[in-house]
C-alpha cells in the first residue's frame, strides 16, 4: 500500500522521514499531520519516533538504517542519541559515524542485506556500515550520480532508481542487490527518488505530488499489492518515461 | 656594430624593453616544465583509446561490470567479488573523472605501488590488507588527478608523482623568467649556453611559456618616439616613515635631455619625490599604530609625535597620489613596497587613485632597502635590466632539480621537508654490501646486548663472532656501559685483552673508560687474581690490584668514616634542638612579661576611671598606633612598623 503525504507543504517526505522494517523516524513538525499519516499505517507494528538529528529536521537525509541498525552522523547530539536509544527496540544497533560525508541518507542506500555507498566514503565508515547494518557494502554510482542514497529507494522486495539509469546498469545493480530494480520517478517526475519516497517491505509513503502511474509503478516494484515486478518492467515503463538512455 | 662587438652586448646592461631584434627572434622560454608541457597529443590519444574500449563493451550481455572495461563473469559470486575488488573500487572513483583502467593497466599500477610501500603484498589478515588496499586506491587516484603531464613509465612511481606536483608548482612560478637563445649568436657575442632573465613581475600572469615570449616581444620599444608614446613605470616605497616614489619613462633618456637626478644615468625620470616623517621609535622599531593596536594607546609625547607623523605621512602620500594621478593611470606597472598598514596610504579610502585589485600593481620581487631615491634607481635597474647567466645544460638541470627539491611537499608536515639550500650534487650514501650490512646490524645487536646487560644472550654471540671485534674496544664499551657481569665474563672467562689502546677513545685503555667504581674494582680484582696475565700497571693502566682483604679494609674504613659523620650529624642536631628550646623559653618569658604589663596597664586605667582620659602611666613613643609595641614579638613589631610606613606614604600621596 503506497500512501501519499506531505511534510508542511513539502512533498519531499524522504527528507523528513526514515522508514525501515523495524522502525520509522519522523521529523518534528508544527502539526502532527505528517506523523499521523505514518501512525495510521504503522501504529502497533513498528515504533514511530519523533526526533531531530543535530537539531535539524532533515532526519531522512542525515540517517541511514535498516532493521538491524541505525547510523547517525557525528552532528547528532548525545541527547538525541539517548532519545533514539530509548525509543527504538533493543535489537536495533545505533551507531554514530564520524564521516566527512555527513548526510548519510544521501550517501548510503540499503536494504536489510546490501548497501550501496558513495565511492568516496571512508574505509572505516564502510566497515561500520557492514558491521552495524549487517549488510554487504558496495561502492557504486547510480546513473553516474555518486549520491546513491538520494537517487534510489530500496527494500528487500525491490528498488526504484534514477530514471536515467541505463538498462545494463540496472542489470548490474539488480544482480548486486539481488532484487528487481525499476528506473522511475516520484512526485510527478522528480528524479530524486530517495527524497520523494520512503519504503519498507510492506508499505510505502510518497510525496503528495506523486501521480497515479507513479504510484502503480511503486506498488508493483515493491510488491505492495501482490503483483510481480515483471509487470511494471514490461508494460509500464514506456508510458512513464518518454525517452531513456 | 654587431660584428665589432663580439661580447660587449651582454656586458652592457640590456634593457628588457630594448632587446636587439636578432636576439629576440631567437629566444625560447626556459621553464621547468617547458619540455613536458607540449605533449598533449599523447594524452588525447590515450583518451581516445579508452573511449573505444568503452564503446566495444559487451553491453548487458551476461554478467558484467559497467565501470570496469572488458569484464565478464560466469557466476553472480564472481561478479560480486569483482565489485569488492580494488580494481573496481578504483574505477568507481575514476569513472567520475572519466578515465577508467583495464585489468592489465591496473596490475601495472598496483605493482608500482606495492613496490614503493615496501610492505609485502601477501600480508595476511583480511582487514589489514583491506585497509592497505584502500590507501592504495586513494593514492592511485590522487596520482591520476595530478600526474596528467607525466610520462606513462614513471607514472608508477610515487616519487614521480611528488615530483610532478612540485614541477607543476615550480612551473613558471619563479621570480625570474629565463629565456635562452636557440642558437649561439656570434654577431652579438652570445653563446648558446646563455640565459637571459626577466622579472616575472613585469609580465601579466601567464600559464604557458609561449605567452611570456609573445609578451616580451610586445613589450619592446619600437624606437619611434611618437609611436611608443610615453610608456612608464611607477615605483613607490614606504617604510619606517620614509617615502620614495618615482615615475620612470621606459624610453631611455636622450643625450641632449637634462638629467635632474644625480647618478640616474640614462634613466628618464619623469617625476620623483621623497619625504620622511617621524613615525618609528628608534630603538624599538615598529609603527606607532601597531603598538597602539597591540596594547593600549601610549600617552607619551613621543607616541603623540609618531602618531601625528604617521597621519601626516599618510596624508602627504595621498596628496601626492592625486598629484601623480595621470602618471599612475598611464603606468604599465606599479611597483609598491609597503607594509599592510602602509598600503592604506595607497588604496582603500575615499577618493583613492589606486585600487587594490588593480592588476598592474606588483610588489618588488626582491628585498629592498630604506626607501630613498638611490634605492629606487637601483630597483629600477634590477627590474628592467636583463639578467645574464652562463650555465651549461647540465648545471641548469641540476639547479632545477635542486629548486624542485627545495619546494616543500604539499599536505605534508614540515619536518618531512627536504634540504632548503639548493645542493646540486647530493653525495650519495655508499651502498653497503649484504655482508657489510649484516655486520653493521650485528654490531648494533652487540651494543644493545651490552647496554642492557644481557649476559646470557651475549655468551653464544661472543663465542661465534668474537673474531670480528677488537676485544679491547668491546671491553671499553662494556666498562663505559657499567655492566660488571659482562666485564667479568669477558675478562676472566674469555680472557679479552684490556691492554690494547682503544682507537675510538684516543688510545685510552678499557680501564680508563670505566664509568663507576664498581667497574674499576672489577678490573682491579682481576688484576690481583691474575697478575701474570698482562702487564696490568703499565699496559692496561690498572693502578693496583684489589684483594679481598684490601677491599674489606677499604670498606671498614669507609664505614668508620660514615659512622663518624653520623655522630657528627647527631651532635649538630642536638645543639640545634637545644638552641630551639632556649629560644622558646625566651619567647615564653617575653610573653609572660607582656601579660604582666598589660595587666598593670589595665589596673592603671581602671584606677583612672573608665579609660576615657588616657592619662595613666604610658610608655613614651608608643602612641602612634594607639598601642605600645613593647611586649610584641619581633615579627609582629615589624609588621606593624611596615603598616605604619605604608599609611604614612599613603598620606603623603593624598596630600600631593
Amino acid at each position: 500500500m503506497a500512501v501519499r503525504t506531505q511534510f508542511e507543504n513539502s512533498t519531499d517526505i524522504g527528507v523528513f522521514s526514515k522508514l525501515t522494517n523495524a522502525y520509522c523516524l519522523t521529523a518534528l513538525a508544527s502539526s502532527t499531520n505528517f506523523y499521523s499519516v505514518f501512525e495510521s499505517e504503522l501504529a502497533d507494528v513498528i515504533p514511530i519516533v519523533h526526533t531531530t538529528i543535530g537539531g535539524t529536521r532533515i532526519v531522512g537525509r542525515l540517517t541511514a538504517g535498516n532493521r538491524h541498525g541505525l547510523l547517525v552522523p557525528s552532528t547528532t547530539t548525545d541527547q538525541e542519541l539517548q532519545h533514539l536509544r530509548n525509543a527504538l527496540p533493543p535489537s536495533v544497533a545505533i551507531q554514530r559515524i564520524e564521516e566527512r560525508l555527513s548526510a548519510l541518507g544521501n550517501v548510503i542506500a540499503c536494504n536489510d542485506y546490501v548497501a550501496l555507498v558513495h565511492p568516496d566514503i571512508d574505509r572505516e565508515t564502510e566497515e561500520i556500515i557492514a558491521d552495524t547494518l549487517k549488510v554487504e557494502v558496495f561502492r557504486q554510482t547510480v546513473a553516474n550520480n555518486v549520491l546513491v542514497g538520494s537517487y534510489c529507494a530500496l527494500s528487500n522486495q525491490g528498488g526504484l532508481v534514477h530514471p536515467k539509469t541505463s538498462r545494463s546498469e540496472l542489470d548490474e545493480l539488480s544482480s548486486l542487490l539481488q532484487v528487481p530494480l525499476v528506473a522511475g520517478t516520484v512526485n510527478r517526475g522528480s528524479e530524486v527518488i530517495g527524497a520523494g519516497l520512503v519504503v519498507n517491505d510492506w508499505c510505502a509513503f510518497t510525496g503528495l505530488d506523486t501521480t497515479a502511474t507513479e504510484i502503480s509503478v511503486i506498488e508493483a516494484t515493491f510488491r505492495l499489492q501482490g503483483q510481480t515486478s515483471a509487470a511494471v518492467i514490461g508494460e509500464m515503463r514506456d508510458s512513464l518515461i518518454d525517452h531513456y538512455v | 656594430m654587431s660584428s665589432s662587438t663580439p661580447v660587449s652586448i651582454l656586458s652592457r646592461g640590456i634593457s628588457v624593453y630594448s632587446i636587439p631584434p636578432e636576439l629576440l627572434s631567437n629566444l625560447t622560454v626556459r621553464s621547468i616544465q617547458a619540455q613536458q608541457s607540449n605533449e598533449p597529443s599523447d594524452e588525447t590519444a590515450e583518451k581516445a583509446v579508452v573511449q573505444t574500449v568503452q564503446a566495444t563493451l559487451p553491453s548487458g550481455a551476461g554478467l558484467s561490470c559497467q565501470t570496469c572495461p572488458n569484464t565478464n563473469f560466469d557466476t553472480v559470486e564472481e561478479q560480486r567479488t569483482h565489485f569488492k575488488s580494488d580494481w573496481h573500487r578504483y574505477n568507481a572513483k575514476a569513472k567520475l573523472t572519466g578515465r577508467t583502467v583495464s585489468a592489465e593497466e591496473w596490475d601495472g599500477m598496483v605493482e608500482g605501488i606495492s613496490s614503493i610501500s615496501g610492505s609485502g603484498s601477501e600480508s595476511s589478515g583480511s582487514s589489514s590488507s583491506g585497509s592497505s588496499s584502500q590507501s592504495k586506491v586513494a593514492r592511485l587516484l590522487k596520482r591520476q588527478t595530478i600526474g596528467n603531464g607525466l610520462n606513462p613509465e614513471d607514472d608508477d612511481d610515487e616519487e614521480a608523482l611528488e615530483l610532478a606536483d612540485r614541477q607543476r608548482r615550480a612551473h613558471l612560478r619563479t621570480a625570474v623568467i629565463w629565456f635562452s637563445p636557440t642558437t649561439s649568436l656570434d654577431s652579438l657575442g652570445i653563446p648558446k649556453d646563455t640565459q637571459l632573465g626577466v622579472h616575472r613581475a613585469l609580465f601579466p600572469p601567464f600559464d604557458t611559456a609561449a605567452d611570456y615570449l609573445t609578451e616580451l616581444k610586445r613589450m619592446q620599444l619600437t624606437g619611434n618616439e611618437n609611436q611608443d608614446g610615453e610608456r612608464r613605470l611607477t615605483l613607490l616605497m614606504v617604510a619606517g616613515g620614509h617615502f620614495a616614489g618615482m615615475v620612470v619613462s621606459i624610453r631611455p633618456r636622450a643625450k641632449n635631455e637634462r638629467q635632474e637626478v644625480k647618478g640616474a644615468g640614462d634613466i628618464r625620470i619623469l617625476k620623483h619625490k621623497t619625504f620622511h616623517r617621524y613615525t618609528t621609535r628608534k630603538k624599538q622599531g615598529g609603527s606607532q599604530a601597531l603598538n597602539d593596536n597591540a596594547k593600549s594607546k601610549a600617552v607619551s609625547a613621543g607616541a603623540m609625535l609618531r602618531r601625528y607623523g604617521e597621519q601626516a605621512l599618510q596624508e602627504e602620500i595621498r596628496a601626492l597620489m592625486i598629484d601623480w594621478e595621470e602618471d599612475l593611470a598611464a603606468s604599465e606597472r606599479i611597483f609598491i613596497r609597503a607594509s599592510t598598514h602602509g598600503k592604506k596610504s595607497f588604496w582603500g579610502y575615499d577618493g583613492a587613485v589606486l585600487h587594490k585589485t588593480d592588476d598592474r600593481i606588483r610588489v618588488f620581487p626582491f628585498p629592498t632597502r630604506r626607501p630613498t631615491l638611490q634605492e629606487l634607481l637601483r630597483c629600477w635597474n634590477e627590474l628592467t635590466r636583463l639578467k645574464v647567466s652562463r650555465l651549461s645544460e647540465e648545471a641548469l638541470q641540476a639547479l632545477d632539480d635542486a629548486y624542485i627539491a627545495s619546494l616543500q611537499p604539499k599536505n605534508k608536515p614540515i619536518k618531512a621537508a627536504p634540504v632548503s639550500t639548493p645542493a646540486p650534487v647530493v653525495p650519495a650514501v655508499p651502498k653497503l654490501s649484504p655482508e657489510e650490512e649484516a655486520r653493521v646490524d650485528r654490531r648494533k645487536r652487540l651494543e644493545e646486548m651490552i647496554r642492557k646487560g644481557r649476559l646470557d644472550a651475549l655468551k653464544p654471540f661472543w663465542t661465534k663472532y668474537q673474531s670480528d671485534y677488537q676485544p679491547s674496544e668491546i671491553l671499553g664499551f662494556v666498562a663505559a656501559a657499567g655492566q660488571e657481569d659482562i666485564l667479568r665474563y669477558l675478562l676472566e672467562e674469555e680472557r679479552s685483552d684490556p691492554t690494547q689502546p682503544i682507537e675510538t677513545a684516543n688510545g685510552r685503555r678499557a680501564y680508563e673508560l670505566s664509568s663507576t667504581k664498581i667497574i674499576r674494582n672489577v678490573f682491579r680484582r682481576v688484576a690481583y687474581n691474575h697478575p701474570d696475565w698482562y702487564d696490568w700497571v703499565n699496559q692496561a693502566r690498572v693502578p693496583s690490584g684489589l684483594s679481598d682483604e684490601l677491599e674489606a679494609e677499604q670498606n671498614s674504613k669507609k664505614a668508620d668514616r660514615r659512622k663518624g659523620l653520623k655522630e657528627k650529624l647527631k651532635e649538630r642536631e642536638k645543639t640545634r634542638l637545644a638552641e630551639a628550646e632556649n629560644e622558646e623559653k625566651a619567647q615564653l618569658e617575653a610573653e609572660a612579661q607582656r601579660k604582666k604589663e598589660d595587666e598593670m596597664r589595665k589596673v592603671a586605667l581602671s584606677l583612672n576611671g573608665g579609660g576615657t582620659g588616657n592619662t595613666g602611666p604610658q610608655k613614651l613613643g608608643g602612641k602612634v598606633g594607639g598601642e605600645g609595641l613593647g611586649g610584641m614579638s619581633q615579627e609582629m613589631r615589624m609588621q606593624i612598623e611596615r603598616e605604619r610606613r605604608a599609611r604614612a606614604a599613603e598620606a603623603r600621596f593624598g596630600r600631593g
